[in-house]
């Protein structure tokens, strides 16, 4: 005979509806006999109680809407996640005083064209979506740094600190970009420190700078998550730049050793005009590199 | 015509005309402490417990959401239960009283 221990098991799938058919009820007919799991189910539902009655001044994240959001807007196969799904989060999120009304049939199937067309992409343009999704994440992190929401879990104006917060923190070996200039120039900006944010199902490190009263963010992570691509590009150092104006903000991938580096800010001029505001002696062939 | 509805959850917090200004000051606080044990969980049980109390997804939902298996949908749920219990004992006490369990008839 099953013991409290398997039992103790299903309360929580009973509690979140997940359990059914045979197992349900010979949960119930447990339940029946056994003041333990009765106690520990009650348990349970006050504190699903307590966390229902406490929605209204609940919101997500803005990481993990944009999580969702993104999960939305990538093929449909990058996150396992039906689109129609997606869409309904996405709804929810946006509007979280509303009740959401599941998709009527033809939206379904609308959905389902949409799965299939998304498999038919070329690999190109999935690169490109990918690319769209880090630059959105970016540029999302970056609003959310502006507007408060994203407070900095290191500061610190040492690229040695900085670097060491990270490790063991994100899931890829951080590395600051360094521009070749660090070594005899006078920067013009300078390290604010950093945080983690969601990305994907891991997460990124947000590097935060300030220029010319100016922040700056730039999101890193692993090329295997995230690709730069599209917009104007202008190869430098061996490294190739992509330079893309979006909502206001100049934003500039670039990949190297591994990582995908994704820089957003106000800084006046566009596309490759926006570095030489920080980075002068990019016009006479300098270059960036990494910290190896 | 816009078409909003407002959820039962959402309209008994708002709109409930028979609680006085004591249970609304409890409530309220409920709602402060419940929002603050949440900011204190880690970021993956963060995500995890919107998602399944709130906007009430499947576990195999919230796996394609969170890409990562329907077993550590579960094994964080748990988790973040768990914790959520032993940050919220006190409140869950004051709850279970009869004073604040009679405020939260109707919702």
């Amino acid at each position: 005979m099953k013991g409290c221990d398997y039992y103790g098991m299903n309360i929580q799938r009973y509690l979140d509806k997940e359990l059914i058919g045979q197992d349900l009820e010979e949960f119930h007919a447990h339940l029946e006999e056994c003041p333990t799991c009765r106690t520990q189910l009650e348990e349970e539902e006050a504190l699903s109680g307590l966390l229902h009655r406490s929605r209204p001044l609940y919101s997500a994240s803005d990481a993990l809407r944009r999580r969702i959001l993104q999960a939305d807007s990538l093929p449909s196969t990058a996150t396992g996640a039906p689109v129609r799904l997606g869409k309904r989060i996405a709804k929810m999120l946006e509007r979280p005083f509303q009740s959401v009304k599941r998709p009527s049939w033809p939206v379904f199937v609308t959905a389902i064209l949409l799965v299939a067309a998304g498999l038919l992409l070329a690999p190109g343009i999935l690169r490109q979506s990918r690319a769209n999704g880090y630059i959105e994440t970016a540029i999302a992190a970056h609003r959310s740094f502006l507007g408060g929401s994203l407070p900095l879990e290191i500061q610190s104006e040492s690229p040695s600190i900085v670097t060491a917060w990270f490790a063991g923190k994100v899931p890829f070996t951080f590395r600051l970009p360094n521009s070749a200039e660090e070594l005899g120039h006078e920067q013009t900006y300078r390290l604010v420190g950093g945080r983690l944010v969601n990305y994907k199902s891991g997460y990124a490190a947000l590097v935060a700078y300030q220029a010319q009263q100016q922040k700056i963010s730039l999101l890193v992570s692993s090329s295997r998550s995230a690709a730069a691509a599209g917009g104007e590009e202008v190869p430098s150092g061996g490294i190739v730049f992509h330079y893309s104006k979006r909502a206001s903000f100049n934003v500039i991938t670039w990949s190297t050793h591994g990582l995908t580096y994704a820089l957003v800010s106000s800084l006046p001029g566009s596309g490759r005009g926006s570095c030489l505001v920080c980075h002068q002696n990019m016009a006479n062939g300098s270059h960036f590199s990494a910290h190896q | 015509m816009i078409d909003i509805e407002i959820g039962d959850g959402v309209s008994g917090s708002i709109v409930e005309p028979s609680k006085n200004s004591h249970d609304l000051h409890v409530s309220k606080m409920e709602t402060e402490q419940v929002r603050a044990a949440i900011q204190e969980l880690p970021i993956p049980f963060r995500e995890i417990i919107p998602l399944r109390e709130y906007e009430e997804l499947s576990y195999q939902e919230i796996a394609g959401v969170l890409d990562c298996p329907v077993g550590t949908v579960m094994s964080r749920l748990g988790r973040a239960r768990a914790k959520l219990r032993e940050l919220l004992s006190e409140t869950l006490e004051r709850s279970d009283s009869p004073s604040v369990r009679g405020s939260n008839e109707g919702l």
